[in-house]
Order: structure tokens, then sequence, then C-alpha cells
């Protein structure tokens, strides 16, 4: 009978031999993605720092500049502009980290347009709503005269609306935002090109404060996923394993993280998805590999661990492979047919696919060979050492 | 065999119980475009699709209703905002050292105290100079403060701190109001179908599904602005005159009805309608308040009879007599005489005087609780009511429930009233629909494209077990779609990515187990032994690493937040669905064939 082979079956390649050389491959890249994050650092999506993304629709082709020029016109903090999709498509992604229009600066100036009214008692800011403000008076002000007052403080639109009781003089202010604002901007610079209504394509929008918190929650679960995959692998196994199920999990994400910056993939939500992924993709190859030793170790006889690991890794390797390869392939279309969102996180699991792989073989048996040969050596020493304080009683007695 | 039986009955029923669950999506897909709508109530699709009772209705899905798009998927406005209830709850601590001061030397106008308040603590330090003021806080003067429990700390300083369940409630309550709120506003812009619905503890997430380019702007506009609660009086004399002159000359749908307590309004189904007509109509000192009245064709069930309810409208005095910011707390209570649930209303010192003030002027007249410009309730004041406790009775003509129901809803409203929780937009989502369209085209593309990538190997590179692995996949899918509509389920973009890697796991899972197969087999072994042996030691593999990937999804169910959170739940239910098709399925489709087959042969 004829069968496929990928790997063959009575293979038994020194694998693990290999591991001497394999070492200074991960040490180099791990220095190389530690350097990268402490040094160049990940470039937070929106999500994480907060800021608005919007994906506009021009009618007419533009180019980079043009879409950067006019972001710099309508007074975005920071803008990045990218090109979204096909050339033919005319998709632009806006990126800024304004939620509302009115900053700090513009407070300020708002602030003493405000007080220079007269009989102004207190300005508060509501925190949770950049575009919008409360402003007391010790007598009445008409509406006009705060509108004017604004406008001296370069704001055009404002909704203005009466607060509290009769004799009190409270205001609420509600500013143009900046979906407006970003619409009628690029209507003005762009005229014809742009629709105005139809233009922005998808917009997202993250508030400074839900960004942090987005990104405590992140690392939260990561951190909390870890631990519940290693206490699993303790109890399905034993404690020789979890520290190269760990050391692996950590290689990879240290280096795909590192990968992440030099392929400028955008950390956003959807990649720490991607990264959990990548966990769970890696420790599935990682659990193949130890369930096989952990089988190979009950009928080893005389053999060194080293030699049962490598065996359990020859066995595995036509399995790892082919998954390995149906995984990226699917993967891969994805990456090609898909755009945006999903297209990043393609290519992090991609990236994910290949490092996982790799730390199943050279990083997690490796470790926990080092953790084995150490549990070993204790239990001599131990053993060692109560030989010599059990030594002197029975002898005594005896 | 009867187990083999057994088995095989498993899997049909679960097949079949998919098919059922997935009739109303393909139903609904037979149009091209999965919007919800029924196409037909007639023929096969009437066991799926309740026929609507009244022309105009929409009809509606019986048991399972189909699987709908997210929004990412079919365009539209989704809102995140986050409630904040610690901030209202310090907020009102804040507010209270002066309050505090003010009632105790007014009790005693020699003594010495400070009331502090610590950021972040629920309790506030009453220092008195000398143990004998701190006498004054007796059982009278806790009654202003029910919710607060009060201990001496030592040092002449006595704490009160505020009740847990009190925070709890005022928590939920907060929730609620902000989501009321949100709805009503939202029900004003007319979107088909919003939902607004609490996400974990403090969110509240909006979805507009296809809201229009115009509206959107609109709708954040409304949704961000912080309700006010005001007590303003209703012109009990202006009003029948005022309503009554539209008499005779009211277009088709208003009506001048008779409400309660002799007075006119003016009434309409839709409170747009409503605004439309008075605008420009009103005396300038005067404003209108809206106020829905239900109209049930089963009350107990809580069913709406849209055509039968209406909106009324009260003429109201367009200043403020006291805002809410004055509110100490309100709460349901029994009247013991009657037994009769009421509203109990407290008011911080300063709005005592105030509401003093109001209802000494304004006894027999009716006075209006506004939120927004809706009227919430408009009781009358009896007399007059000065030391800041009121007492709002409801309705007499109800029953002890319907009472109870309307003094909780009422409750709420002032709580909320009293304790404004500020609420913050975290994140907004607006997804235009040729995006949305273009998004379902380029994913479902991907996901058929890289499953037939898969297949194409596994039956090549595995002959006919590629094949039954192909029909355990086609399994998983289905189930993975029935299990996504049975729960309600949307489908998101990153769910799609969920079930694409979940494509990939069912397929590691097949090969996990046939390349143990080959390598019994390789070993020398017969093939049925082979297959035993190689399904047996391959499982804990198989298991181990769903149960670890499981494991990453349920931690990201819990900690992760929108789009993480699509692409758990389709990973999770992947899992489950993996582990039964391409172990049980699978294992199920080898034995049959070795039953059937009569070499020694296989094809793996």
């Amino acid at each position: 009978m004829k069968m496929w082979q990928i790997y063959p079956y009575d293979a038994n390649r020194d694998i693990m031999g290999k591991r001497k050389y394999t070492k200074w491959l991960s040490a180099a890249f791990l220095v190389g993605s530690i350097l990268l994050l402490a040094l160049v650092g990940p470039r937070w999506g929106i999500d994480f720092q907060g800021g608005t993304e919007v994906i506009l629709q021009f009618e007419d082709s533009v180019g980079d500049d043009e879409v950067r020029d006019a972001a710099e016109a309508i007074d975005l903090a920071a803008p990045l502009v990218q090109r979204f999709g096909r050339e033919e498509d005319n998709q632009f992604m806006v990126q800024t980290r304004d939620v509302a229009i009115v900053d700090d600066d513009d407070y300020e100036r708002i602030m003493e347009e405000l007080a220079a009214l007269g009989d102004h008692e207190s300005t508060d800011p509501i925190e949770e709503q950049p575009d919008r403000m409360e402003v007391r008076y010790t007598a009445e002000k008409s509406h006009e005269e705060l509108r004017q007052a604004l406008q001296a403080a370069g704001l055009d639109e404002v909704d203005i609306q009466n607060r509290g009781q009769r004799e009190e003089y409270w205001y609420a202010l509600t500013f143009q935002d900046l979906q407006r604002h970003l619409r009628s901007g690029f209507k003005e610079y762009f005229g014809d090109r742009f629709d105005e209504r139809s233009g922005v394509q998808r917009l997202e929008s993250v508030g400074p404060r839900a960004g942090e918190q987005l990104r405590n929650d992140g690392m939260l679960a990561m951190i909390i996923a870890l631990i519940a995959i290693l206490i699993y692998i303790w109890f399905r196994f034993d404690i020789r394993y979890s520290p190269g199920a760990v050391a692996a999990l950590a290689h990879d994400i240290t280096i795909a993280l590192g990968i992440f910056i030099i392929l400028d993939i955008e950390f956003s939500l959807p990649i720490v998805a991607a990264l959990l992924t990548i966990i769970g993709y890696s420790l599935n190859d990682t659990i193949v590999v130890f369930d096989r030793i952990r089988e190979n170790l009950d009928f080893a006889g005389d053999k060194s661990v080293v030699e049962v690991a490598n065996q359990a890794i020859n066995q595995t390797m036509s399995r790892t492979l082919i998954t390995s390869m149906t995984t990226f392939g699917a993967v891969l279309m994805i990456a090609l047919i898909a755009t945006g969102l999903i297209e990043d996180f393609a290519m992090a699991l991609m990236v994910g696919i290949v490092v996982g792989t790799y730390s199943s073989i050279f990083v997690a048996s490796p470790v926990m060979l080092k953790m084995d040969a150490y549990l070993k050596e204790r239990q001599e020493t131990a053993a060692l050492l109560e030989e010599d304080e059990e030594e002197p009683e029975p002898k005594a007695r005896v | 065999m009867k187990s083999a039986l057994y088995r095989w009955g498993i899997v049909l029923v679960a097949f079949v119980a998919a098919l059922y669950v997935l009739t109303p999506t393909m139903l609904d897909w037979s149009t091209g475009q999965l919007d919800g709508e029924p196409v037909t109530t007639e023929g096969f699709a009437s066991h799926f699709v309740e026929a609507p009772e009244h022309e105009g209705q929409e009809a509606e899905w019986k048991n399972f209703e189909p699987l709908t798009l997210g929004l990412d998927l079919q365009g539209g406005l989704l809102l995140q905002y986050h409630v904040y209830v610690d901030r209202a709850v310090q907020d009102r601590l804040e507010r209270m050292e002066d309050d505090i001061e003010e009632r105790l030397l007014r009790q005693n106008p020699d003594i010495d105290v400070d009331v502090r308040h610590v950021r972040g603590e629920i309790y506030l330090d009453l220092e008195f100079a000398d143990s004998d003021s701190m006498r004054l806080v007796d059982d009278d003067f806790m009654g202003f403060f029910p919710n607060f429990e009060v201990s001496d700390i030592g040092n002449n300083t006595l704490r009160m701190e505020m009740f847990e369940e009190y925070i709890e409630e005022t928590q939920d309550f907060a929730i609620t109001q902000a989501i009321e709120t949100i709805r009503s506003r939202i029900d004003a812009l007319g979107v088909t179908e919003p939902s607004i619905a609490r996400q974990g503890a403090n969110d509240i997430v909006v979805q507009l599904p296809g809201i229009g380019e115009d509206n959107v702007d609109r709708a954040r506009d409304l949704i961000g602005q912080t309700a006010q609660l005001r007590f303003q009086m209703v012109d009990d004399e202006g009003t029948n005159q005022f309503f009554s002159q539209f008499s005779g000359q009211l277009p088709q749908g208003f009506q001048l009805r008779r409400i309660g307590g002799g007075y006119q309004s003016i009434t309409h189904q839709d409170k747009e309608a409503l605004q439309d007509f008075f605008e420009g109509r009103v005396p300038e000192d005067r404003i209108i308040g809206y106020q829905h009245h239900p109209v049930y064709i089963d009350e107990e069930a809580g069913i709406l009879d849209e055509d039968r309810s209406y909106w009324l409208t009260y003429l109201i005095y367009r200043d403020t007599e006291v805002t809410g910011d004055y509110i100490q707390d309100a709460r349901v209570a029994i009247d013991q005489d009657f037994n009769r649930p009421y509203v109990a209303l407290n008011f911080d010192a300063t709005g005592a005087d105030m509401f003093a003030e109001t209802t000494t002027e304004n006894v027999g007249q009716r006075f209006a609780i506004m939120m927004d410009d809706e009227v919430q309730s408009a009781p009358v004041i009896n007399e007059p009511i000065t030391l800041g406790r009121a007492r709002i009775t409801l309705g007499d003509m109800q029953s002890y429930t319907e009472i109870q129901q309307e003094a909780q809803d009422l409750v709420i409203i002032l709580r909320h009233g009293a304790l404004p929780a500020p609420i913050e937009l975290q994140f907004e989502t607006l997804v235009g629909p040729t995006l949305g369209q273009e998004s379902i085209d380029s994913s479902m593309r991907a996901l058929l494209v890289g499953s037939l990538l898969v297949i194409f190997f596994m039956l090549f590179y595995y002959r006919r077990s590629g094949g039954v692995s192909t029909v355990a996949l086609m399994l998983n899918l289905t189930f993975i779609m029935a299990v996504l509509a049975g729960l309600g389920a949307t489908l998101t973009l990153p769910g799609i990515a969920g079930i694409i890697l979940t494509v990939g796991m069912a397929v590691d899972a097949n090969v996990i187990i046939y390349e143990r197969i080959r390598e019994e087999w390789v070993a020398g072994k017969p093939m049925k032994e082979s297959i035993n042996e190689g399904f047996g030691k391959a499982y804990s593999a198989v298991f181990d690493a769903n149960i670890t990937t499981g494991i990453a999804g349920l931690v990201l169910l819990q900690y992760g937040t929108g789009p993480i959170r699509g692409f758990a739940v389709t990973l999770l239910i992947g899992i489950a669905a993996t582990l039964f098709t391409a172990v049980y399925v699978t294992r199920l489709l080898f034995v049959e064939w070795m039953e059937r087959t009569k070499t020694n042969k296989l094809s793996i």
C-alpha cells in the first residue's frame, strides 16, 4: 500500500542534538526582540491609547500627501495616514489621538473667554465627556453672548442649553464633535472628490481612559490565561513539564512582539486575540510532543531521557509539519484575501505559527530536559544527604 | 450492535437538531441577505414564522431566530458607554459634608463640628469638639440619612458609613436608568431594531444597525447628554384653556382628551408628532411635558398594544423649582395604615428649604417630576412640605403590585436625579453599509478558500480517510453555525476568524489521530488494531490541546471586550464541536467503514 509521507515514520534523527545551536538562535531572537520592545516599543493602536480612526472613501484618486495635508489642515493631533486596500479603491485610513476637537490648550482659551464675560462663577469641563462643558454665572447671560465668546475661542458650532433652576445661571455647552469636524473638514479640502455623507466608511473612536482600561484588561487576560494553562499542565503532566511550556510561551510572545514591531503591525485588540491564539497554538504543539514523551517514558527501559525526547519529537514530526503547513496555508489565504483588521490578525497568526512550531521542538523540550536533569540531581543529592544522615544510627545499633 | 445504534442515534439527533435550528437562517438567507426579515409565512416557512396578527405588523420567528450579523458586517453604529457609579456615590458624599454641618448647626448654632469625607471611601467622619454635642446625632437626625449607619470611632468622632447594599442597589438603578434614558432618546430617532444592552457590571452597549448617515451625529448627541431631573410646576389654571383652544383644528391622529383630575390634554401616538405640533405654539414661559400612556394587550406579559398606547401632554412652567441635585434619597416605603406602597423622598438641607417654599406657595397644584422633556409623574401637593421629607402616593385605582411597580420606577428616576452617574463614551464604531458587505464577502471567501485548501490537502494526503475528515469538518461547521444561531449570538468579523481557526484545530485533531494510526500500521499491526490503538493513543494529545486552547478562550470571554468576545465565543463553540466531530464522529465512521470492508487494506 502506498502512503504519502512527509517525514519518514522510522526516522530517528538527532534533533535534540541541534539544541546546542538553536539555543543561540533563540537567545539572539529574544535579545533582539527585547531590545526592540525596550527601544522602539510597539505601535499602540487607538484601542490602547485612545484616539480616532477613520476609513475615508474618496470619489476620485487622491495622493497620500494630499490626505496628509488635509489632516494637518483640520488640526488633527499626530495624524497618521495610510492607504487602505488597493490603490484603485481610493480608500485611506486616518488615525489621530484626538477624540474630541477640544484639547487642553483649547480649554484654556475657552475658559478665558467665558470668564471674560463677567459674573463668572465656575467652569466645569466634564471629565468624562470631552466635548461638553458646564459654566455657571451669577447673572444671566444670553445664548448669543456665550456663542460669541466661544467663537472668539475658535469654536464655530456650539449647542447651548440652560440647566439648573430659576435663580441659577447655569449653561451646558456642547461643542461640535470630531466626527462632524472631520467630515466637513475633508469636504472643504477635497470638494467634489469627497462626499460628506458617505465618505466615512468606518469610524472607530476610543476614549483615552477606555484605552488604558483595555490595555490593562488585555495584559490581565494574557497573564491569567498563562497561569491557568500552567496549572492545567501541572495537573495533567507533572512539574517537569510546566517550566518548559512556560518558557516556550514566553519565548513565543516575546519574539512575536519583536517581529510585529519589525513588520510594523499595529498593536490593537485583535492582535491581543491573535497573541492568545498563538499561545493556544504553540501550547498545542508543545503538548503533542510532551504527551509523546510522557508515553514513551513508560516503556523507556534504560534509555536516557534525551533519547526518549528525541524519539518523541521524531515520531510527532510528521504531524507537526502537516498541521503547521495546513494551518499556515489557511491563514495565508486569509491574509491574502481579507482586508484590514482580519489581515493584521492573519499576519500575526502566521508569525505565531512559525515561532510556535519552532519553540515546541527547540525550546519546550530542551527546557524540560534541563528541568528533569536538575530534579534528578537534586534527588540524588537529597538521597546522598539522607544516606549520610541515616548512616551513623542504624550502624550504631547493629 | 446495540451500542453502535445508540452512538449513531446521538449523531443523528444532533444533526437534525442543528438543521432545525438553522432553518430560519436558511430561509432568511434565501433572499441573498441575512436581514432577519422572513421572506414568506406560507407553506414550509409557516412552521418557523409566525404570521402577523394585524396588518402592518412584522412577521415574527417562532422558536429560533436566524443568525444575525454583527454591526461590522451589516453596517451601523456601535457605542459603548461606561457608567461611573462610584463617581456618583463619591460626589454624593462630598456634597453631604456641607449638608450635615448645616443641619447640625441649625439644631445648635454653638457647636463646633468638622465633617470630612476622604475621597474614595464610603463614609463621612464627623469630628466634634466635645463629646456632649455628639448627642445631636440621634435617631431623629439619622432619620434623614436612612442609608447610613453611624458608629463611634473614638476621639469624639462619629463615622457615618453608607450601606453596601445601598451602593449596589444604586449601581443597578444607575445603569437601569441610563439604559432607559438612552432607549427613550433612541426611540425618538426611529432606528429599526436598536439594541441597548448592559455589558458586564457597568457598561452599556448601544447598537444601531443600518443607521442613516444623517442620524449618526444626532444619535451621539442625544445619548451623550446627561439627563437632569427637575421639579417644575404644572400650569393647572391655564391647562384647559390652552389645550382646548386647539379643539376642532387638530390634524388627523391628534385627540383632545380628558385625563385625571378634570384636566385636558392633547394626545397622539407619536411623541415626535406632538413635538412638531407644539413647535411655536407655546407661550414663552411655558413648556410642554410629554408622558407615555401605555395600553396593554396582555398586562401580565407586558405586551403593549402599539395602536392604542399614546403620549399625553402637560402645560408646564419653564422655570425649574428644584433640581435633582438636592435630593438626598428616594425609596419605596409602605403605608402601614392602608397597606399601600408610596415613594419616600428626602431633600438635603438646602433642597428642603427650596421645596418648602415651592410647596407652601402651591398647595393644591400639581408639580411635574421631569426628566428631559418627559413627565415621570405629576403628583398634587396636598400640604406644605417643610422638613424636606416628602411622600408621593400613587394612583388609587391600581392593584398593589401595579403601585409597587410604579413606585419602584419612580424611585429609580429620583435616585438617579440624586446621583446622576456620569457616562463616558468608551468606544464607538461606525461601519458604512458598503464596507460591511465587502467584509462579509472577503471573509467568507477567505473561509471558503482556506477550508478548500485544507480539504484538498487531506484528500490528497490521506485519501479516503481524508474524505472521512471532510465529512466531519462539514458537520463541524454546521454545528458551530447552529449553536451560534441557537444562542442568539451575532456573527462578527472576529467571529469568522474564530471559525477559520477552528477549521485548523479540527484538522489538526484528525492529523494527530491519522498519524498515530499510520505509525501503528507501519509497525505491522493489523488494520483494526491499528485504528483502535491509533485513536486510543491520540486521545490524550487531542484532548489536552483543545482544553488548553479552550482555557485561553474562556479567559478571553471573561476579560475581553467587544470584538474579542466574538472571537472567544466562536472559538469555544468550535472547540466543543471539534471534540464531537473530529474525534467522536470520525471514529464512528471508521468503525462503520471497517465493518464493511473485507480487505486488510487501509486508505490513509
